[in-house]
C-alpha cells in the first residue's frame, strides 16, 4: 500500500536522522507552539475535525474518531506523522496552508520516539468565547497600589499600579511650553500661537492647563483634527477609479458631505455609539433628516462601480476592523483560523448589507439628479462626475439573497446551498433589536418631496414668469414703431426686385452658343426654395415657367412637387422662365431626408428615345460625410458619379458603372490629380453620354480651369438604359446628398465639350434679380426679426406662465398622493388628471416658444453680413425638429392622462431594516468590542503607542492589551459617559502620565533596565507630526490659514496656494490624489489606514527646505515679526526678532546656545546678501519676494530654517 | 571588471559595500536612522519586532541590484520569445480542428481568466498564423522572432522563461505581475518595494528604489506602492530631466547656494541642541543624517540622471540617436547609471501605458514597438557586460500576460489577439541566472504554460533569492501573506 511505504521511506529518513539529534525535544517550547502554528485551527478549542484535539498532550494522545494518532515512543504507529508527510494531497495535513518541512516532521517523531511527554500543568487551549476582549469589560476597582500622590486621575492609578509592581518611576513632567505645544497638537493639530505660548506660560496657577484643555475641546478645529484620525480608520477617500477620464468607480462624488459630518459630530459631541448608528444605518433610523444621512458615506465609500461584489467584501472587512476589530474578511474563504468566526458567519455580516445600493440626492441650489443606474459590464460606458449632491445609500432589493461562494471566488457558489440570513456571531451575542422593516415616510423614497426642493420648484417657476413678463414689456415698448422702416423696406425690395426681373427678361442675353445649346433642353428646372413662417414643413419652388410648385413633405419624408394655382404663390415668386423648349416638370421628385438634405430624383423613368443624351446641374456640396459616397448624378443601372468623402472639407469623384450587379470604378482611373468636389463652392456639372461613352465635365463656377473627367467605355459591358430613372444627389435612396442642386436641364443629344464650356460659361441667373431677390429675403428677414422677439417673448411668458400652472398642479397632486393632502371637494385621482394635463400644456407652450426661439435664431442667421451657409443649414434643420416637436406636443395636450413627471427620482417605500438592528447591536453596551476599539484607537493618537497594538485585530490572533483593566475601565467609562469622546480626550489630557516629559532624565538607568521599550509609560514618547499637521502648522504660523471649516474639496495640486487645512484637499489612491508634500510625510493610505507608519527620509527633508510653500510661509512671517520690533539698538533687535521666531515657530524660547548661534547665523547671512542683491524667483508664480533689505533677508533665512528645525515637526 | 565608480567617498564594489551595511546596521525608521544609532551605540537596543529588516540579506545574494523591465500592454509570446510552427501549420483552423487537445476544455481556463468586472469575456478559437518568421541564434540555438534582431544577438546571456501564468484577464493584471495579487483580492506591496525594504540601498544619495518612464497610468502607481510596509519603501519616479528629477529635488531660484549651505548647517547644529534637550528622541539623529542625505541628493541625482555624460558609443548602443529607440534607449541608459550607483531596484518602463495590447493589427503594433525596444535593451545587456555588471545585475524583462493563439474577433477583428493570461514568456540575464537557456514551455498552441508553470510570484520569490532574501522572513506581522504570495523560486534557471 502506498501509505506504507510512504511512510516507511520517512521512517528511514528520521531514524537516520535521529542518530545526529538526540537532543531531549521540549514539549511546550518546541512541539506545542508548532501545532498552534499550523494544527489548532481545525483541531483545538475552535474545531475538533474528526473529534480530534492537538491543542493538549493529553488530547494528542487521547486521539480521534478514528482513534489514537499518537503511540508514545513508536513513531512508526503514529498517523499523525503519516498524515504530516503525505505526499498525496487528499491526504496531508494540515488541508489548508503550508505543508510541515523535513524538519518539523522530525522535530514531532523525535517528540514521539522520545516518549511524547508533556508536563503535567499542560492545559488545553481556552473556550475561545472567552478571549479576553469577547466578553463585556467590566470596570475594575480602581488601583489603590503606587503613588497615589502622584495623581488621583484613574488613568494614573492604573498606571502607577504598574510603575510599582515592575519598579518603574515615572519622570517629571514636560515644561509647560512643551506640554501646552503638545496639547494644542492633539487636540486641534495646530501649535499655539506664540501669544498663546505667553499667556500660559505667563500663568502659573494650577487651572491654567485645564482652561487651555477646555478651551480646545471647544474649539471647532478640535473636530477637523479629530476628524482627520477617524478619517483614516474610516477609510475616507473622494472619488477615484480612472480620474485622467473623469470616471467614478469607486467611493463616490462629493463624499466630503460626510466627512463634514464627522467633524461637525465630534465638535457637538455625538455619542461614539450614536455615529456608528448613524453611518450604519441613518437612512433607516432618521429616514428624513439628510444631516445624518450623510453619515452613510461610510457604506457608500466603499462602493466599487465595477464589481459589487467588492463592495460587499470592503463594507464586511472594514466594518469588521473599524467597529469591532476583528478580521472578518479572513472568514471568506474559510472559517477563521483563530477566532470562532465560521465561512457563514461571514455571509451572514454581508447578507446585512446585501440590498445596498447606493443614490445620489438633490441638494439645496443643485441641481436636479438622475437616478444612478448600476454598470453594464461591457457596455465601455463612465460614469462622470456631477457637479453637486448628496451621495448615500439605500436598500433598493428588499428580498436580496446572499448565497456563500468557495474560495473568495464569486463564481463559485457552494451548489445547493441556501441563501444565509443576516446575523452576527454567537459567541457576540444575538441582535438587540430584531430585524424589522422600516415603512420609509414618502419624503424619504420620494426626495422630491423635501420642502426646499418643492419651494424651489415653485419659486424658480414665478421667477421664470416674472422675468418673461418684464421681457415681455420691454420688447413691447422697444419694438412699438420701429417696424415701420423694415415694412418699407421690404416694399422697396420687392418694387426694385419686379423691376429687375423685368429688366433681365427683356435683357438676357446669353451667348449665342449657349442659347441654341438650351433651347434643345427637354428639361429645365431652377431650384429656390422659400420656408415660409406659418408654412410649417412645406416650401415653395419656381420654374423658370414662371410657374409655382408648392413643395409637399410628406410624413414618410418624401417630398412632393406639385403645380400649384397662381394665387396662391407666394409674393416672392420670382421665377425665370424656360427659354423655350419642351419641359417635363412632373417627372421631378424631391426627397428631404431626416437630415434635411435633399437629391433631385426624376419620379418617372426618363425615356430617351437615342442613346445619346446629357444632363446638366449646378451643385455645391454644403458637408461632405467621411467614407460616406454620395451620388452626385447617375442614371440608374448604367452609371454614376461618386463622390466620396475623404475629410470634411472635400470630396473625391471617381466615376463607376452599372456592371454584373453592383457598381465599379472605371476601366480608366480618375484623372490626376484626383478631381474634388470642395465644400462651399458652386460647380457646374455635366455628363454626357454617346452611344457606349460616358464623359463627365466639371467646372467650378468662378473659376477658370475646367476639367473634362474621365471616360468610361461601356463597350461590352452593356448599353446605358434606354429608360432609366436619373438621380441627382443620391441614387437609391441611401446615400444622401448634402449641398444646393441648381438648374438642372436634360438633353436629348450627348453635348460636345466645347458646348458644355458655353453652357458654364452662361450666367445662370442674371446677377442683378439674384442680387435684388437676395435683398428682398434679407429684407424680410429683418422684418420678420422685428416681429419675432415680441411673438417669442409672448410664447415664452405663455409657456412660463403653464408651468406656474403645472407646478402648482403637480405639487397638488403630489402632496395629495404622498401626503394625504385633499382639499375638499376633490378627488386625488382628479388632481392627478390635472396635473398630467398641466403638465402637457405646459410642454405645449414650451415647445411653441423653442421653435419661435428657433426661428428668431434662423432669422438672424439670414440677415447676418456673413452668412455661413452651414450654420443656417443646421439652424433650420434644428428649427424642422422642434416644429414636430411642438406639433407633437400639441397633439398631446388633448390626450387624457394622470401621469405626470415628478420632482426626482423615486426609491421603495420600505427599507429591510436590516443594517438597523446591526447597528443598534454594534453601538450596544453589550457588545464587548466597540468601545475597546475605540478607547484603544483614541489612546494611541494621544500617546503614540496603542493599549493593543494590533489596532485591527483584538481577536485571538491580535496581541494582548499592554493595560487590560485600564482598557476595560476607560471602555466602560466611555458607554457610561454616552460615548462622549470628549471626555475621553478630557480624562487623558488631565492625567499626569499624559503630561509627563519625554526625557528619561535620572531615572533612565533603572527604567530602561525593566522595561527599555516604555511599554508601561513611565515616560512620555517623542512624536512625529502627521503630514497634515506639517502642512497645517505652517498655514498657521504663517498667519494666512483660511479657517474655513467644510465644503466641497479643494484641488491638491493648488496646496500651495489655497491656505486651507489639508483635511479638505482630496485624497484617493490614484496618482495627484493627495497634496504632494504631504506625500512625503507617511499619509493615510485611503484604502487602508488603521494606525500610520512613521518615517525619516532625506525627501522629506527636501520638502521642508525646497517647498515653495515653506519659503512663502517663512517670508510672510518674517515681514509680520519684523514689524513688531521695536528696539532700536541693532544686536537687540537681532535678540528680539530670534526669540520671537522661536515662540511663533517652536512655541518656546531659544535658550542662550540657540541665541548665540542664530546670531552668527544672521551675522554671516546679512555679509552673504549685502554681496548678493535678491534675484527674483521666475519659476514660482504668485510666490512672496524676498526682501530687498539684506537684514530681513536674514531673518528670513532663519526662519525658513527655523521651519525645518527638528522640533517644528515633533511633539515633545 | 571595471568597479562601480565611487559615490562620496564610499567605494561601492561588492564586498566594501557588504561590510558598509553590516557596519551601520539599519533600524526601524530605515537606513538613515539606522546608521545613525549605529554609531550611538543604541541600534540593538532600539531594534524592534515588527519593524523594517536589518538590511542584510538572509542569504548569500546572487545579486546586488534589479533592473526591472516592463512592458505595459501585454507582449505576444508568440511573436517575441516562445515562437510557435503549428500556428502557421493550422492558421484558420479551429482548435478543434487541430490534432491537439483543446486548450479551452482544459479546467485550467476560467481559473485563470478572472475579469473584475462582472462580465464573460468572448472566447476565441480561430488560430491566427504567426505575424512574423523566427530562427535560431546563437550558440545555445534559442529560438527568437525576426522582430528582435539584436535582442537575438544576446540570446546566449538570457534565461527564457516561457511558462508564466498570471489571473486577470484585463490590464490591472499590470498591476498584477507587481504585487502578486489580483485586483479583487487584498492589494500588497509590489516586488521593487520588498527589495527596497529588505535591503535598502547602499547609496543614501538615491532613491532606494527608483522607476524610470512611469507610472504609466494614474491607476497603475501600485505596481510600485509600498503599501503597509511603509512610505518609504516606494518607488520614486525620477523624471529624465537632469534638471529636476525628483519632486523637491531643485534649490528654488531666489536662494542662493551659500545662502543653502549656510541653512543646513545652521539645522545640524540646532538639531544637535534638540539632540542635548531630548536626548531620548531617537529621530532626532535621524533627521540630522536625513538633511546631511538631502543636502547631497540635491546634487547626486541630478547628476546620475545626466546622460550626456556618456560617450557618443553608450549613446549609439542604447539607440539614444534614432528617434524610434530614443525614449526606451534613455529610460535604459539612465536605469544603468542607477544601478551603476547602487540602487537596488530599477524599475523601467521603456514603453507608455497599453501600448503593446495588440486586439488589431498586431503585425503593425508589435513590429513598432519591438522595434522601440529591441536596440535598447540589447543596448543595456551589452553594457553591462562590457561594464562587468552582469555579476551583480539581474536584469527582469516582462509583460503582464500574454496574448491569445487565435484570432480576435470581436467587432468583426481579423488581424489581432486578445489578452491572454494563461501562458506568456518573461526573461531574465545577469547576476545568478544560466546563460542561454530557456526554462519551461507552452502547449503545441502557445497556449497553456505547461504544469507546472509557474505563476507571477514565482518570479518575485527568484528575484528575492537571488538578492539574498527570504519572502518569509520579511513577513510583517499582522499582514497575512499566502503561500501564494509567496512563490517559489525558479532554480533551474540559476547558474
Amino acid at each position: 500500500m502506498r501509505i506504507t511505504s510512504l511512510l516507511s521511506v520517512l521512517v528511514i529518513a528520521i531514524s537516520g536522522s535521529l542518530v545526529s539529534a538526540e537532543d531531549p525535544v521540549d514539549y511546550e517550547k518546541q512541539v506545542k507552539p508548532l501545532l498552534r502554528a499550523h494544527c489548532f485551527a481545525c483541531h483545538g478549542s475552535l474545531k475538533s475535525e474528526g473529534g480530534l484535539r492537538l491543542d493538549a498532550g493529553q488530547l494528542i494522545l487521547q486521539g480521534g474518531d478514528g482513534g489514537a494518532v499518537v503511540v508514545a515512543g513508536k513513531p512508526t504507529e503514529s498517523s499523525l506523522l503519516e498524515r504530516v508527510g503525505s505526499d498525496e494531497d487528499d491526504l496531508r495535513m494540515p488541508q489548508q496552508g503550508r505543508a510541515l518541512n523535513k524538519k518539523e516532521i522530525q522535530l514531532l517523531s523525535q517528540w514521539i520516539s522520545q516518549g511524547a511527554d508533556f508536563p503535567a500543568g499542560d492545559m488545553p487551549e481556552q473556550d475561545p468565547s472567552l478571549h479576553w476582549s469577547f466578553v463585556a469589560p467590566q470596570k475594575a476597582e480602581l488601583p489603590e497600589l503606587g503613588d497615589i500622590a502622584w495623581s488621583q486621575n484613574p488613568i494614573d492609578r492604573f498606571i502607577a499600579a504598574r510603575h510599582q509592581e515592575i519598579g518603574l518611576s515615572a519622570v517629571g513632567p514636560a515644561s509647560p511650553a512643551a506640554l501646552l505645544r503638545r496639547v494644542y497638537l492633539d487636540l486641534i493639530g495646530l501649535p499655539p500661537t506664540a501669544a498663546e505660548v505667553q499667556a500660559f506660560l505667563a500663568d502659573p496657577s494650577a487651572q491654567a492647563y485645564q482652561q487651555v484643555v477646555e478651551k480646545l475641546l471647544a474649539d471647532a478645529r478640535h473636530g477637523e483634527r479629530w476628524g482627520r484620525h477617524w478619517m483614516d480608520i474610516w477609510r475616507y477617500s473622494d472619488w477615484y477609479g480612472r480620474r485622467q477620464v473623469n470616471d467614478v468607480r469607486n467611493s463616490f462624488p462629493h463624499i466630503w458631505r460626510w466627512r463634514d459630518w464627522i467633524i461637525h459630530s465630534l465638535n457637538e459631541d455625538k455619542g461614539y455609539d450614536q455615529m456608528i448608528r448613524e453611518m450604519l444605518a441613518a437612512d433607516e433610523i432618521y429616514p428624513q433628516d439628510d444631516d445624518r444621512i450623510v453619515a452613510t458615506g461610510f457604506l457608500v465609500r466603499n462602493w466599487f462601480s465595477l464589481n459589487y461584489d467588492i463592495w460587499m467584501r470592503d463594507i464586511v472587512e472594514h466594518t469588521g476592523k473599524a467597529f469591532l476589530g476583528l478580521r472578518f474578511n479572513c472568514a471568506l474563504c474559510h472559517d477563521h483560523k483563530y477566532d470562532p468566526i465560521s465561512q457563514q458567519d461571514y455571509f451572514r455580516l454581508r447578507a446585512f448589507f446585501e440590498p445596498l445600493e447606493v443614490r445620489n440626492d438633490r441638494v439645496p441650489g443643485g441641481p436636479r439628479l438622475a437616478k444612478y443606474i448600476r454598470y453594464n459590464p461591457g457596455s465601455g460606458a463612465s460614469l462622470k462626475p456631477i457637479s453637486a449632491g448628496l451621495a448615500r445609500i439605500y436598500d433598493q432589493t428588499l428580498d436580496a439573497e446572499t448565497f456563500m461562494y468557495q474560495l473568495g471566488d464569486q463564481r463559485d457558489l457552494f451548489p445547493d446551498r441556501a441563501a444565509v440570513q443576516p446575523g452576527v456571531p454567537a459567541f457576540l451575542g444575538a441582535l438587540q433589536t430584531p430585524i424589522q422593516e422600516v415603512a420609509l415616510p414618502a419624503q424619504a423614497y420620494y426626495p422630491g418631496l423635501k420642502p426646499f426642493i418643492q419651494q424651489h420648484e415653485r419659486e424658480s417657476r414665478h421667477e421664470r414668469a416674472a422675468a418673461a413678463g418684464k421681457s415681455l414689456d420691454t420688447l413691447a415698448a422697444q419694438s412699438d414703431g420701429d417696424s415701420d422702416a423694415e415694412t418699407a423696406a421690404v416694399k422697396a425690395a420687392e418694387e426694385l426686385l419686379a423691376d429687375r426681373i423685368k429688366q433681365a427678361a427683356d435683357n438676357q442675353q446669353p451667348r449665342p452658343q449657349a442659347l441654341k445649346i438650351l433651347q434643345r433642353a427637354i428639361a429645365y428646372w431652377d431650384f429656390e426654395i422659400a420656408v415660409e413662417e406659418e408654412a410649417k414643413a412645406s416650401s415653395w419652388l419656381g420654374d423658370r415657367t414662371g410657374r409655382g410648385h408648392r413643395l409637399e413633405v410628406r410624413a414618410n419624408g418624401d417630398a412632393a412637387v406639385v403645380a400649384a394655382p397662381a394665387e396662391d404663390w407666394p409674393a416672392n415668386s420670382a421665377f425665370h422662365r424656360l427659354p423655350s423648349g419642351r419641359v417635363n416638370r412632373t417627372a421631378a421628385q424631391f426627397k428631404v431626408n431626416s437630415t434635411g438634405s435633399a437629391s433631385l430624383r426624376t419620379r418617372q423613368k426618363v425615356i430617351l428615345e437615342k442613346p445619346n443624351w446629357s444632363v446638366v446641374a449646378m451643385v455645391r456640396l454644403d458637408k461632405s460625410q467621411l467614407g460616406l459616397q454620395q451620388v452626385v448624378v447617375a442614371a440608374e443601372s448604367g452609371w454614376a458619379l461618386l463622390a466620396s468623402g475623404e475629410d470634411e472639407s472635400a470630396s473625391q469623384l471617381r466615376l463607376l458603372h452599372y456592371h454584373d450587379g453592383s457598381w465599379q470604378a472605371g476601366a480608366a482611373e480618375p484623372a490626376s490629380p484626383p478631381l474634388r468636389l470642395q465644400v462651399g463652392r458652386e460647380y457646374f456639372l455635366a455628363a454626357s453620354v454617346a452611344e457606349n461613352r460616358v464623359q463627365l465635365y466639371l467646372r467650378e463656377l468662378g473659376s477658370k480651369a475646367e476639367l473634362q473627367l474621365q471616360v468610361i467605355d461601356l463597350v461590352g459591358e452593356g448599353s446605358p438604359p434606354l429608360e432609366s430613372m436619373l438621380s441627382i444627389g443620391d441614387v437609391d435612396g441611401t446615400a444622401w446628398w448634402q449641398g444646393m442642386i441648381d438648374e438642372v436641364a436634360l438633353w436629348d443629344t450627348a453635348l460636345e465639350v466645347d458646348e458644355l464650356a458655353a453652357l458654364a460659361g452662361t450666367q445662370a441667373v442674371d446677377p442683378q434679380v439674384l442680387a435684388a431677390r437676395q435683398s428682398l429675403m434679407k429684407a424680410r428677414a429683418k422684418l420678420a426679426l422685428q416681429q419675432l422677439p415680441v411673438r417669442h417673448a409672448e410664447l415664452e411668458l405663455a409657456a412660463a406662465e403653464a408651468e406656474v400652472v403645472a407646478i402648482d398642479a403637480r405639487l397638488a397632486a403630489d402632496n395629495a398622493v404622498y401626503r394625504d393632502q385633499l382639499a375638499e371637494g376633490t378627488t386625488v385621482e382628479e388632481l392627478k388628471k390635472r396635473a398630467s394635463q398641466a403638465v402637457r400644456d405646459a410642454a405645449a407652450h414650451s415647445a411653441a416658444a423653442a421653435v419661435a426661439a428657433q426661428q428668431q435664431k434662423v432669422q438672424q442667421l439670414k440677415v447676418a453680413e456673413k452668412p455661413t451657409p452651414s450654420e443656417l443649414a443646421t439652424a433650420e434643420k434644428e428649427l424642422m425638429m422642434l416644429q414636430a416637436q411642438s406639433a407633437a406636443a400639441q397633439q398631446a395636450t388633448s390626450e387624457v392622462s394622470s401621469g405626470y413627471d415628478l420632482l426626482s427620482p423615486t426609491y421603495p417605500a420600505t427599507s429591510t431594516g436590516r443594517r438597523r438592528a446591526l447597528a443598534e447591536w454594534m453601538a450596544s453596551r453589550q457588545n464587548p468590542l466597540t468601545a475597546r476599539v475605540a478607547v484603544n484607537h483614541i489612546w494611541m493618537r494621544h500617546f503614540g503607542r496603542p493599549l493593543v497594538e494590533s489596532v485591527a485585530d483584538l481577536g485571538r490572533s491580535g496581541t494582548t492589551p499592554s493595560h487590560p483593566r485600564l482598557l476595560d475601565w476607560l471602555a466602560v467609562e466611555l458607554m457610561e459617559n454616552e460615548w462622549s469622546m470628549k471626555h475621553l480626550h478630557r480624562l487623558i489630557t488631565s492625567s499626569r502620565t499624559y503630561q509627563m516629559g519625554t526625557v528619561a532624565g535620572p531615572q533612565r538607568k533603572m527604567n530602561m533596565a525593566r522595561d527599555k521599550d516604555n511599554h508601561n509609560w513611565w515616560r512620555m514618547e517623542d512624536r512625529r507630526l502627521e503630514a497634515e499637521v506639517i502642512r497645517d502648522s505652517l498655514l498657521a504660523v504663517s498667519g494666512q490659514m483660511d479657517a474655513t471649516i467644510g465644503g466641497p474639496v479643494q484641488d491638491p495640486a493648488k496646496a500651495d496656494t489655497i491656505y486651507r487645512r489639508s483635511l479638505y484637499f482630496s485624497i484617493h489612491p490614484e496618482s495627484g490624489g493627495q497634496i504632494q508634500m504631504l506625500g512625503l510625510f507617511d499619509p493615510p493610505d485611503p484604502s487602508d489606514c488603521y494606525r500610520r507608519s512613521v518615517s525619516v527620509v532625506p525627501q522629506q527633508s527636501l520638502a521642508l527646505v525646497n517647498s515653495g510653500l515653506v519659503l512663502d510661509v517663512g517670508r510672510r512671517l518674517t515681514g509680520r515679526l519684523t514689524e513688531t520690533i521695536a528696539v532700536t539698538d541693532e544686536l537687540a533687535a537681532e535678540r528680539q526678532f530670534i526669540q520671537s521666531a522661536f515662540l511663533s515657530v517652536l512655541s518656546r524660547q531659544p535658550i542662550e546656545a540657540e541665541l548665540e548661534i542664530c546670531l552668527a547665523f544672521l551675522e554671516k547671512q546679512r555679509q552673504l546678501f549685502k554681496l548678493t542683491p535678491p534675484v527674483a524667483d521666475a519659476t514660482t508664480e504668485g510666490a512672496v519676494a524676498v526682501s530687498s533689505d539684506y537684514r530681513v533677508r536674514a531673518r528670513e533665512s532663519l526662519v525658513h530654517t527655523l521651519l525645518n528645525h527638528h522640533d517644528f515637526v515633533t511633539i515633545h | 571588471m571595471k568597479k562601480r565608480r565611487q559615490i562620496d567617498g564610499h567605494c561601492c564594489g561588492r564586498i566594501q559595500r557588504r561590510s558598509f551595511l553590516a557596519d551601520i546596521g539599519m533600524g526601524f525608521t530605515g537606513l538613515a536612522l539606522g546608521s545613525m544609532l549605529a554609531e550611538d551605540q543604541l541600534a540593538g537596543a532600539e531594534a524592534k519586532s515588527g519593524q523594517s529588516p536589518d538590511g542584510l540579506p538572509h542569504h548569500r545574494p546572487r545579486a546586488q541590484s534589479v533592473i526591472w523591465v516592463f512592458l505595459s500592454g501585454g507582449y505576444s509570446q508568440m511573436e517575441t520569445f516562445d515562437p510557435k510552427p503549428a500556428l502557421n501549420k493550422y492558421a484558420g483552423k479551429t482548435f478543434q480542428e487541430t490534432p491537439f487537445e483543446n486548450p479551452l476544455d482544459s479546467p485550467l481556463h476560467d481559473k485563470r481568466s478572472r475579469s473584475v468586472i462582472e462580465m464573460v469575456r468572448d472566447k476565441y478559437s480561430t488560430i491566427f498564423p504567426m505575424q512574423i518568421g523566427h530562427r535560431k541564434h546563437g550558440e545555445s540555438g534559442i529560438e527568437v522572432t525576426d522582430w528582435w534582431p539584436h535582442l537575438a544577438g544576446c540570446v546566449d546571456e538570457i534565461s527564457f522563461v516561457r511558462n508564466l501564468w498570471t489571473t486577470d484577464n484585463d490590464h490591472a493584471a499590470e498591476n498584477q505581475i507587481h504585487t502578486g495579487r489580483h485586483m479583487l483580492d487584498e492589494t500588497q506591496p509590489s516586488i521593487g518595494s520588498w527589495i527596497s525594504y529588505g535591503l535598502g540601498s547602499v547609496n543614501d544619495n538615491l532613491p532606494r528604489f527608483s522607476v524610470l518612464g512611469g507610472p504609466t497610468r494614474a491607476d497603475t502607481r501600485s505596481s510600485f506602492e509600498s503599501y503597509y510596509l511603509g512610505p518609504q519603501f516606494s518607488g520614486v519616479p525620477l523624471s529624465l530631466d537632469p534638471a529636476n528629477p525628483l519632486p523637491y529635488g531643485k534649490r528654488a531660484g531666489d536662494v542662493l547656494p551659500q545662502q543653502q549651505r549656510n541653512e543646513f548647517d545652521l539645522i545640524g547644529k540646532l538639531n544637535q541642541l534638540s539632540g542635548v534637550e531630548y536626548p531620548d528622541d531617537p529621530a532626532v539623529l535621524a533627521r540630522i543624517r536625513a538633511y546631511e542625505l538631502a543636502y547631497r541628493m540635491q546634487t547626486a541625482v541630478p547628476e546620475a540622471m545626466e546622460l550626456a555624460e556618456e560617450t557618443k558609443q553608450v549613446e549609439q548602443l542604447y539607440g539614444l540617436d534614432d528617434s524610434k529607440t530614443k525614449v526606451a534607449g534613455q529610460r535604459l541608459l539612465a536605469a544603468r547609471r542607477l544601478v551603476e550607483r547602487g540602487v537596488r531596484f530599477v524599475q523601467v518602463y521603456p514603453t507608455d501605458y497599453g501600448r503593446w495590447d495588440s486586439h488589431k493589427n498586431l503585425k503593425v503594433l508589435h513590429g513598432q514597438m519591438s522595434e522601440s525596444v529591441d536596440k535598447p535593451i540589447a543596448g543595456l545587456i551589452k553594457d553591462l557586460k562590457q561594464r562587468g555588471l552582469m555579476d551583480d545585475v539581474l536584469v527582469v524583462f516582462c509583460t503582464e500576460f500574454g496574448r491569445t493563439p487565435a484570432i480576435e474577433e470581436r467587432g468583426g477583428g481579423t488581424d489581432g489577439r486578445d489578452h491572454h493570461p494563461h501562458g506568456f514568456t518573461v526573461w531574465l540575464a545577469g547576476a545568478g541566472v544560466k546563460r542561454g537557456y530557456v526554462h519551461g514551455a507552452t502547449d503545441e498552441l502557445g497556449f497553456h504554460a505547461i504544469e507546472p508553470g509557474h505563476y507571477v510570484t514565482d518570479l518575485h520569490a527568484t528575484v528575492l533569492d537571488l538578492m539574498g532574501l527570504d519572502g518569509r522572513r520579511l513577513a510583517v506581522p499582522g499582514r497575512k501573506r499566502l503561500e501564494i504570495d509567496h512563490g517559489q523560486p525558479i532554480r533551474d534557471i540559476y547558474a
